[in-house]
């Protein structure tokens, strides 16, 4: 395992670029002669050791958001504009054995149901060392070893690795699943609703698990999730999306601290916590705009509880606020001082 | 609209429903050997002696993570599983023994469950009305079209479906992910229960969606004096509908007692274990890291369950009488109880040591089975 200062950079690579940028990216589906706007002109940037938390509700395109990354997408789905770029390599519009070989070695994917990840019917050891034999070129015998040395790292004994993905529990596959993600020593790892399908203190185990990875080998991650809770405790920045754009962005401290963006607001109103008094919970009353029919102006605006006239008819522009919170929202024209044009009415943030 | 915050705790309503000493068990099916010799391979404790019971009008969360056995609590209730020894009382009445459809024909009317996965509970071919009506129908239980047509229509209006009407000419692909839901919950007060067993009710939804249907469920409860058994993994979501907590562990409870003093002042350790582990999305302080206790290795399968206190092996206090002796639920006053040696004369919890999870034992891999839940 190597440190990353000492990875070897891929070939094209600019070293001074940041590690992944990705700007106005456009995912659609085609559905019979529809055209579903899924994502819709998303920006964000990953940089070296930083962990970035994707969030939404269902349907919101974070998945195909991370999908589009690694050109996993469905064969009905295209990245129609945007540039993803890693190391300054333009990965979108890349054909899939263009992108081949910047899955796995460069970014890999932790996905959230690992019963249907894993092939059932090989040991986990061999589908482990499978990706290094392929990607890497290396030996059997040794593939085999790297991937007994990163069972025990992700906290699987390595004669384990005899088993069948049937005979592990929940979590044991999950962490197999990380070991995979890890085979070829990648740069980045996505996390689609790692820990969703597990139990809390299974979950627990699994976020310290990706929290010491990121620590000890300079990993960066991504983690999609609808959970905003497991953002705020593993996260340094986040990104909230709403039907297919970028509602609010920034760290974590800020955006949980103070959101901005009335989606945001609500969003984090509705979560229970354990830790404080309780609270009363808040509804978004309605439902998610159909994305083959986005909404004109802001896709929030029909839920909006402080939804202008000008919501209707203009896409907020993304500003950003002095603290680097960027928001796509009226309340914040550019060039303002991040205090929102009119108070929503008595809204005084999540609190 | 009822809140879901600072709700006063019930009034003490009538207990309706008690489990005493409920156990299921499943044999394990062995190898042939064992099938040739008639030997049973061993025994699942689902469920291993449980104590509860249900008053009229209150919100009892069952709270467990897999292999926990809430699912078989829920289940036995209403009667789809059947207990292998136990007792179960409805009012006075000793309904251990009723089975069968026409005997569980006034029990079913009382007791209703409404299950997790609306997709999976509504036929997508069958209308909403058709839907919220087979209860009746399947129970003898309304003659009249018109009558039945009236209970239709007033659960669908209960459940927040308006105009009932409308709706119930509907078909579940033109509905929502929440209002499906709805007509699940409409399906279940089309009975006019006194208790619905709620299994993870709002687990597959958005959580912008999720606080309208707990508002609608307690909405319910104030209106018609429901009481719901609400089952779930969560232990937030119980803290913010319940009045009472259950925490279960391998078949058994570990504490139970009112919600704010279950979360608050947790007298057993797998309990104060659960709520520090439970997310919160207020950003973390400044002083670092959260003080969470996160549990070496996981729920160990419920044929192997071990001796003395079952939670020992993974418990950052046990000591020596935690391996030998299994402690019964103490009483540490004010309705709370919790079944650890630590809390023997309503002593308070020490503080669980901020544990550095270790490498999980390869004991600790082995699977818990899936279906126990």
């Amino acid at each position: 395992m190597t440190a990353p200062a000492e990875r070897e950079l891929p070939k094209l690579a600019d070293p001074s670029a940041p590690l992944l940028e990705v700007e106005g990216l456009r995912t659609h589906f085609k559905l019979g002669r529809e055209t579903v706007y899924a994502v819709d002109g998303v920006s964000f940037r990953l940089d070296r050791g930083e962990a970035l938390g994707i969030a939404g509700e269902s349907g919101c395109g974070k998945t195909t958001t991370a999908l589009s990354l690694v050109g996993l997408l469905p064969s009905n789905a295209r990245v129609v504009e945007g540039s993803i770029r890693l190391y300054g390599i333009d990965l979108a519009g890349r054909s899939e054995t263009g992108l081949r070989r910047y899955r796995w070695r460069e970014i890999a994917m932790v996905f959230q149901g690992a019963m249907n990840a894993l092939n059932p019917v090989r040991r986990i050891r061999d589908q482990i060392a499978e990706p290094i034999v392929q990607r890497l070129g290396t030996g059997e015998r040794d593939a085999r070893r790297k991937a007994g040395d990163l069972l025990e790292l992700v906290g699987i004994p390595r004669e384990r690795g005899r088993a069948y993905p049937h005979e592990l529990s929940g979590g044991m596959r999950q962490r197999a699943m990380i070991a995979m993600a890890l085979a070829c020593d990648p740069a980045i790892i996505i996390g689609d609703e790692p820990t969703t399908a597990l139990d809390v203190m299974i979950q627990a185990q699994i976020l310290e698990l990706l929290e010491r990875l990121r620590a000890e080998l300079g990993l960066s991650l991504i983690l999609i999730t609808h959970d905003l809770s497991v953002i705020a405790e593993t996260c340094d920045r986040v990104l909230i999306m709403y039907a297919g754009r970028v509602a609010e962005e920034g760290l974590v401290a800020e955006v949980f601290g103070h959101p901005r963006h009335p989606y945001t607001q609500k969003l984090l109103g509705a979560i229970p916590n354990i830790h404080v008094e309780r609270r009363v919970l808040e509804t978004i009353p309605g439902s998610p705009p159909d994305l083959r029919y986005p909404p004109p102006g802001c896709r929030f605006a029909p839920r909006c509880p402080a939804a202008m006239e000008v919501c209707r008819t203009d896409v907020p522009p993304e500003v950003r606020l002095a603290d680097g919170v960027r928001v796509a929202c009226h309340l914040y024209p550019q060039g303002g001082d991040g205090t929102p044009v009119v108070l929503p009415s008595g809204e005084s943030g999540a609190s | 609209m009822s809140d879901l915050a600072d709700r006063e705790g019930p009034e003490p309503g009538q207990e309706l429903l008690r489990l005493e000493g409920l156990e299921v068990h499943f044999p394990v099916r062995g190898g042939p050997l064992d099938r040739l010799t008639g030997h049973a391979a061993g025994v699942v404790r689902a469920v291993d002696g449980v104590d509860i019971s249900i008053r009229s009008g209150e919100v009892l969360a069952l709270v467990g993570e897999s292999g926990s056995g809430k699912t078989t609590i829920g289940r036995v209730i209403v009667k789809l599983t059947r207990q292998t020894a136990g007792r179960i009382w409805l009012d006075d009445e000793d309904v251990s023994d009723l089975w069968g459809v026409r005997a569980l024909r006034t029990y079913r009317r009382r007791i209703q469950i409404v299950f997790q996965d609306p997709y999976e509970t509504l036929n997508p071919r069958q209308s909403i009305y058709d839907f919220v009506a087979e209860p009746l129908v399947v129970n003898k239980m309304v003659p009249s079209d018109q009558e039945r047509r009236r209970r239709v229509m007033d659960a669908l209006d209960a459940a927040g479906l308006r105009p009932s009407e409308e709706f119930a000419a509907r078909f579940p692909h033109e509905l929502s992910g929440g209002q499906r839901q709805r007509v699940v919950i409409a399906g279940a007060l089309v009975m006019d229960p006194q208790i619905v067993v709620a299994d993870e009710p709002v687990s597959m939804l958005d959580v912008s969606i999720r606080t309208e249907l707990l508002r609608l469920m307690l909405d319910l409860r104030a209106e018609r004096n429901l009481a719901y058994l609400f089952i779930t993994h969560d232990l937030s979501l119980a803290w913010v509908i319940a009045d009472r907590i259950a925490v279960l562990y391998l078949g058994k409870v570990m504490e139970i007692g009112p919600a704010e003093r279950v979360i608050r002042s947790a007298r057993h350790p797998y309990t104060a274990a659960l709520v520090s582990v439970s997310p919160s999305p207020d950003p973390p302080k400044e002083a670092g890291a959260p003080n969470r206790t996160i549990l070496v290795g996981e729920t160990p399968d419920a044929a192997h369950v071990p001796a003395g206190c079952r939670f020992h092996p993974r418990c950052p206090l046990a000591f020596d009488r935690c391996r030998s002796e299994e402690p019964p639920l103490f009483d540490v006053g004010g309705g709370q109880q919790a079944a650890c040696w630590l809390a023997e004369g309503g002593r308070e919890l020490p503080v669980l040591p901020v544990a550095q999870p270790a490498q999980p034992t390869p004991e600790d891999a082995q699977p818990a089975p899936a279906d126990a839940t």
